[in-house]
């Protein structure tokens, strides 16, 4: 990736020791990070205890993709005075697509993406993770539910049965 | 094959989260999930009441009933289900209601006072977002406009402002009334009336 010379340049250290270099600019995507750095502008070696390695790339990865496609579109309406609308609609919409790319996970890593970007603060990826798992739900019986994200169901049938038998109003459809 | 359940091990605000994106029916039939899920809809501070998307065995018995009654029978379903999901709350904040009536075409009259008091509910618990895509507009309680806590508003609510006498939302940051057609002295109340008032689409 093409950058300036002057860019500072930010170490992160997952919860495994391993240790990333990104951009200033890609690590205050993180909100998280964002503040510290706001706090202590000589900080250049940030530990993520919360994070292992695979998602902390991840979150990289993300994050260097929407920084990225930032630029370019700043850098398109620098050059022609104005943005053209449906270059801008196009770049949305490769970039939704690369989200969409993005999010085919197995239900682990979404979750961890998701705790992930909740304590960094990147409310983009949190929107997306959240909003995926929910897809994951969405229109399924509870026993399609418990399969998708292996939930253990401790309940005993009298007990289920007692829930369901409590909360008819909320089950009007039969399965 | 890894078999480890992530999602029940997440922190209740992040589940709530993610039952954002769902109808309140959908959130609250996940409480037979397991022991984990069992009571969480009941602190859930979003609700997305949507009565077309609302679900119910309607048709099944009997098949003769016209659509006025189908749509009263639905109606009925739906509203028992909104009041007696904010009855079993926790009485927690309500930080978002969205309360989607678009499908209610006949009698609409008949069921103002129930409407309201969802609405009533929702002011009572320190609403934040309050999203309501219903076109009439004699269920709007006027506290809807002095409603200290309300920080986003999207309201199906045309001309009525103009005989609103008091409007006091110091919090309120963006407004949407779909179709409202505002004359000067309405504009003027709404705007001493929203002083952080940052977006506003009539």
């Amino acid at each position: 990736m093409a950058r300036s010379s002057t860019e500072n340049m930010i170490t992160l250290m997952s919860s495994d020791g391993e240790e990333f270099m990104v951009t200033e600019k890609v690590a205050r995507e993180c909100t998280t990070i964002r503040n510290m750095l706001e706090d202590d502008c000589v900080i250049t070696n940030i530990p993520l205890p919360n994070v292992t390695s695979d998602i902390l790339s991840m979150v990289i990865e993300y994050c260097m993709e929407h920084v990225a496609a930032a630029e370019k579109a700043a850098a398109e309406t620098a050059e022609k005075g104005s943005s053209s609308a449906p270059a801008a609609a196009k770049a949305n919409k490769d970039l939704e697509e690369w989200d969409k790319a993005f999010m085919n996970v197995d239900v682990y890593t979404l979750c961890d993406l998701i705790l992930a970007a909740n304590y960094l603060n990147v409310s983009g990826l949190l929107d997306l993770t959240i909003q995926t798992a929910a897809n994951l739900i969405k229109g399924k019986s509870p026993e399609q539910i418990r399969k998708t994200f292996h939930i253990q169901n401790d309940l005993s049938l009298e007990e289920e049965e007692k829930i369901r038998s409590q909360t008819p109003w909320a089950f009007e459809k039969s399965e | 094959m890894d078999e480890r359940d992530m999602i029940s091990s997440l922190p209740d605000c992040l589940i709530h989260l993610i039952m954002s994106f769902l109808t309140a029916q959908e959130a609250v039939q996940t409480c037979v999930l397991s022991k984990r899920w069992k009571n969480l809809w009941t602190t859930l501070p979003f609700l997305d009441f949507d009565l077309y998307k609302f679900e119910y065995d309607g048709k099944s018995d009997d098949s003769e009933w016209d659509d006025v009654e189908l749509e009263r029978i639905k109606f009925e379903k739906f509203r028992d289900f909104v009041n007696t999901t904010l009855l079993l709350r926790d009485g927690s904040d309500l930080h978002k209601l969205h309360l989607s009536l678009d499908d209610l075409k006949n009698d609409v009259h008949k069921y103002h006072m129930i409407i309201r008091s969802w609405i009533l509910y929702a002011l009572k618990h320190n609403i934040q977002v309050l999203d309501i895509n219903f076109e009439s507009v004699a269920f709007m309680p006027l506290g809807v406009f002095t409603c200290a806590s309300l920080v986003d508003a999207s309201l199906d609510y045309p001309n009525a402002l103009n005989h609103i006498k008091v409007i006091n939302l110091p919090c309120l940051r963006r407004l949407y009334m779909h179709g409202a057609e505002l004359n000067q002295d309405s504009v003027d109340k709404l705007l001493r009336g929203c002083p952080v008032l940052e977006f506003l689409h009539l």
